[in-house]
């Protein structure tokens, strides 16, 4: 399913029948467009539109009517309802493991020269379960469905094991290097993804 | 030094550094779990003393050492051991001996162009130490960690703290610390009451030629010699000469 249009949303709520539709569904189970419209008065296709704008907007269930298809009947989700706004690009699978690489690789190559080819080895291990860290990071990023969350789970847990070999502090100010150097050249694609949000 | 027979027992367990001619000077070696400050000017033979420190604890006496560099790189300090005939990248790779360097961060990164503190190192240490299971460790060098800090003041109090930290790890240290010729014993004035015990390493004019020399000037729990002696640099690297320089 396509992520909900907040404008619709806000159009509807922002109707003078609204928020009455709302308040009115509060206390019912199962609601029909033409009960709402008998109930406050307003025509069917009205109050039919306001209940397909707030089931889109997810703050409805619907169900098709037993015993009157093609109709369906609305309830609230909530007595409470939130707006929140996804402001971010939608990431491809190809995009994380893009940047995955290129910030594993940047790190490995720091570490590289502060502790040889010993540290990185035991980096890979930990994190990565050893062998050839491309695959296998690659097929850590691609087995999440969010691409961005499997991005950002990958530096939280690189960053968990650098610490464990390196300190903290240490491990940071690495990852901190390896993210200014991945992020190089690729301004939009970091904003989709979070980085910023990432960097210790 | 002649240790009475029936004394021995007396003696603290030591750490052997192995450097031809030093440890008899000290009743065989470092205290263990000692923390030794090495002072000297620019030449003297700091950092190879403390490159046979690490080594030969990690050769020789089955310890693993950590040799962590702050002003020089992996590349230069591996030139130094390579041409003493030293195999770093085997000993790495046996889990013998780890050349760390802290450096390489600094420089590396936009937000970090400042000296890496002792709390940093502290924080790194643990982890390394925990992972590694070194014995012997080289810290190259404290002057450049002094300038993370403000006043000497500032200094003391963070590295006595730094001191007392090594001393619970029960890891045998060796900080390396700049001495400017002819003036302080140490660069900051501060290093050398913080130690379990001080070296320090001299370059001397003698009829137109730089003689290094080494004198140990304290060592806690030993019995040691106070003379000034000559360092010779060889193939194997230095060796502490029996006599004494008047």
């Amino acid at each position: 399913m396509s992520p909900p249009d907040p404008r619709k949303a806000l159009e509807a709520l922002a109707s003078e029948h609204g928020l009455p539709i709302l308040r009115f569904l509060r206390d019912r189970d199962w609601t029909l467009a033409s009960q709402v419209s008998e109930a406050l008065g307003i025509h069917t296709t009205t109050a039919s539109k306001h209940l397909t704008a707030f089931y889109d907007a997810g703050f409805l269930a619907r169900r098709e009517h037993p015993a009157r298809r093609p109709t369906h009947a609305y309830r609230l989700k909530s007595p409470v309802i939130r707006l929140e706004f996804d402001l971010a690009e939608r990431v491809e699978s190809s995009d994380a493991v893009a940047l995955g690489a290129a910030f594993f690789e940047a790190l490995m190559e720091a570490l590289e020269h502060v502790g040889g080819a010993r540290l990185t080895g035991d980096l890979v291990t930990r994190a990565l379960g050893g062998g050839d860290w491309r695959p296998a990071l690659g097929a850590r990023l691609s087995a999440i469905d969010d691409p961005r969350a499997a991005f950002l789970s990958l530096i939280g847990d690189t960053r968990q094991s650098l610490a464990n070999l390196v300190g903290h502090a240490t491990a940071d100010r690495l990852v901190r290097m390896a993210m200014e150097r991945a992020a190089e050249g690729r301004a939009d694609l970091v904003a989709a993804i979070g980085l910023p949000e990432a960097m210790p | 030094m002649i240790v009475r027979p029936g004394t021995e027992r007396l003696v603290a367990p030591r750490t052997p550094t192995g450097i031809e001619g030093f440890d008899r000077l000290v009743q065989g070696g470092f205290p263990r779990g000692s923390v030794n400050l090495i002072a000297g000017p620019a030449g003297s033979g700091k950092t190879l003393f403390a490159i046979q420190f690490a080594h030969n604890g990690a050769t020789l006496f089955d310890e693993p050492a950590a040799y962590l560099a702050l002003e020089e790189s992996r590349d230069s300090v591996d030139r130094v051991m390579a041409g003493f005939g030293m195999d770093l990248k085997g000993l790495e790779e046996a889990g013998k001996f780890f050349l760390i360097d802290l450096g390489a961060i600094r420089a590396g990164s936009s937000r970090d162009g400042v000296a890496v503190g002792l709390r940093d190192l502290e924080d790194f240490l643990r982890s390394c130490i925990a992972s590694t299971q070194i014995r012997r460790l080289v810290v190259d060098s404290v002057s450049a960690i002094a300038l993370h800090y403000r006043s000497p003041a500032d200094l003391r109090e963070e590295m006595f703290a730094f001191t007392r930290f090594l001393r619970d790890t029960g890891v045998t240290s060796l900080l390396i610390t700049e001495a400017p010729e002819g003036g302080r014993l140490t660069r900051f004035g501060v290093e050398q009451f913080l130690a379990d015990s001080f070296l320090h390493l001299a370059l001397e004019d003698v009829k137109g030629e730089l003689r290094r020399t080494l004198t140990v000037r304290k060592m806690r729990f030993t019995k040691h010699d106070t003379g000034k002696h000559p360092v010779h640099v060889t193939r194997e690297g230095l060796v502490v000469s029996e006599e004494r320089v008047t």
